[in-house]
């Protein structure tokens, strides 16, 4: 059985690091992840975000498949990435040592 | 693993902070004198002292009313929370009863001291200590106990869990860790309960809580985020834009008022604040779904003010009865991002265009605490709207991580001795008051004593 709806099969190399269940360990991904990891799976991801928020928005979010929700999955790891990579410009803020210790310790009730 | 980008970061900063600050357009206000606070520079050593920290937990911790919970942490009966209020060394139970009420009791078992609850939440109406087994229903009452008959002339009325003072105000559940309080919460709130009188805070909203441990005193912490005077310079990219401007460069506050013991700052918003061109996925994003609208800093971009369907229609209007309050962006300010409320010692409540917030800062040693903060956001509807929360989260969290390795680095300064007082500026007013609050209580023998004068 695939692991992400067809279209977006493309992103399967991805599904394994970053389909993460929660907040918190998405938080984590990026805060752990090289510079290069963190641009390599934004720079994949992005191209493909329009189209898979489209396919997502058709579709009660509290109800998607197994495939649908992985998707989403992979959609909020790039939130965190877009953090790095858009806002910051730097995927690691200087002087702070990573892990860093902040925790989403109570997430939102989809995927949180 | 250690960032390895710094220096051009770093370079990127400081051109940034010198464009923005050759131009300074808002008057200096005098919000410092105008709450009849002091203007000379303040000691420090509140900040570094052992002996001060002591005084903290014994004369404020354990007399003054805590903030604790949200009402709706505990929203039905039968619901409980656990709080560890650690300078204290307290774990405290807080219960929803059958009666609607809020009660709060030491998590100790009456027999010999064990922790009764563990899990952090739940549903429950009784509880079981896991040591010998005593049952208690979620009112405290003890209601069994295995080979009840070998102790001696036993009284279990006498036996119940150790109730606290609770009170709920404006749907905030307060506790005093005083076997009797010394004052009541009313006139501990003093002027503040008519500053905030007819609040409807929005029920029914998702929570996130966010957390982490400092290497600071509590103070140092809670000063970080009552200023907006270092947003230029620490937070260029995730906030500089949305917290100061062309206008009004420094990021001057827009009103400071002072309650007894509590203070209010609101803060400017730059109005014309849009994304930059840069920010493709948060764009795509509001491009995909703008119904959701806002989220609590009041990050969306102005071009995106949506008109809200459905469930998000009602709660936008949930959120549009919050704002409408006169406490609330009390100068109706058109360029205004939020509204600090720190409600003595330690909780900051807040407020912004998409919803409200509160943190805490909850001291461990005096150079260290635990940080925490609770966001409350609408249900989200939609896939984009969901990856915005997550931004949304996930850029509250580079902004504690800006402010956290600077907070650890004043600390550090504080405790080599180098300065014995510090030199505030207008903005930094709700620190002064701060700084007046904590000295006046830890020298006062009563909370009644260190409320005197107060409103």
């Amino acid at each position: 059985m695939p692991n992400l709806p067809q279209e977006f099969e493309v992103l399967e190399p991805w599904v394994a690091d970053w389909a993460l269940d929660t907040t918190d360990q998405r938080l984590q991904k990026r805060g752990t992840s090289t510079p290069d990891e963190i641009r390599a799976f934004h720079g994949a991801m992005t191209p493909m975000a329009e189209a898979a928020l489209t396919y997502l928005n058709s579709r009660d979010i509290y109800s998607l498949s197994e495939q649908d929700e992985t998707l989403l999955k992979l959609i909020l790891s790039l939130g965190h990435t877009a953090m790095a990579v858009e806002v910051q410009r730097t995927t690691h803020q200087p002087g702070i040592r990573y892990p860093h210790n902040i925790h989403v310790t109570h997430g939102l009730p989809l995927l949180g | 693993m250690v960032a390895d980008s710094g220096t051009q970061f770093d370079d990127e900063k400081q051109n940034g902070v010198e464009l923005e600050m050759s131009d300074i357009a808002i008057e200096a206000n005098s919000f410092t004198e105008k709450n009849g606070l002091s203007t000379g520079p303040l000691p420090v050593d509140l900040y570094v002292s052992k002996e001060m920290f002591e005084l903290e937990r014994d004369r404020i911790f354990k007399k003054a009313w805590l903030l604790v919970a949200r009402e709706d942490e505990v929203a039905s009966p039968g619901d409980y929370m656990l709080r560890e209020i650690e300078v204290a060394k307290a774990s405290i139970v807080i219960c929803r009863q059958k009666d609607g009420s809020v009660r709060t009791f030491h998590n100790v078992c009456p027999h010999r001291g064990n922790r009764v609850v563990d899990k952090e939440s739940g549903h429950a109406t009784r509880f079981v200590c896991g040591y010998h087994m005593w049952t208690f229903k979620n009112d405290g009452q003890l209601i069994g106990v295995p080979d009840e008959k070998n102790f001696f002339s036993f009284d279990k009325q006498k036996c119940g869990l150790v109730e606290i003072a609770t009170e709920v105000w404006n749907g905030w559940v307060f506790v005093n860790l005083a076997r009797e309080p010394e004052i009541g919460l009313k006139e501990f709130l003093g002027d503040l309960d008519g500053f905030m009188d007819g609040i409807e805070y929005p029920t029914g909203f998702d929570q996130v809580r966010i957390s982490t441990e400092l290497d600071c005193n509590w103070k140092t912490a809670s000063d970080a985020f009552s200023e907006t005077y270092h947003v230029p310079a620490i937070h260029p990219r995730t906030i500089g834009e949305t917290f100061a401007s062309k206008q009004n460069p420094f990021a001057h506050l827009l009103d400071v008022q002072t309650f007894g013991p509590h203070r209010f700052a609101s803060l400017y918003g730059n109005p014309d604040y849009e994304l930059d061109n840069g920010q493709i996925v948060e764009a795509l994003s509001f491009a995909v779904d703008d119904s959701g609208g806002k989220t609590p800093f009041g990050f969306t971009p102005s071009k995106n003010k949506a008109d809200n369907v459905g469930k998000q229609q009602a709660d936008a209007s949930q959120i549009d009865k919050l704002l409408s309050h006169s406490s609330i962006n009390p100068t109706r300010s058109n360029g205004w991002a939020m509204d600090i409320l720190h409600v003595f010692p330690n909780t900051h409540l807040s407020a912004g265009a998409g919803g409200f917030w509160y943190l805490q800062f909850w001291p461990r040693t005096e150079s260290t605490c635990f940080y925490e903060g609770r966001f409350y956001m609408p249900r989200a509807q939609s896939a984009a709207v969901r990856l915005q929360q997550e931004i949304y989260i996930a850029r509250v969290v580079e902004i504690w991580l800006e402010d956290l390795q600077n907070v650890a680095k004043v600390q550090k300064g504080l405790e080599s001795g180098a300065i014995s007082e510090m030199h505030l500026q207008d903005s930094e007013a709700l620190l002064r008051h701060g700084v007046e609050q904590v000295l006046k209580w830890t020298s006062s023998e009563t909370a009644a004593e260190a409320l005197e004068g107060a409103n």
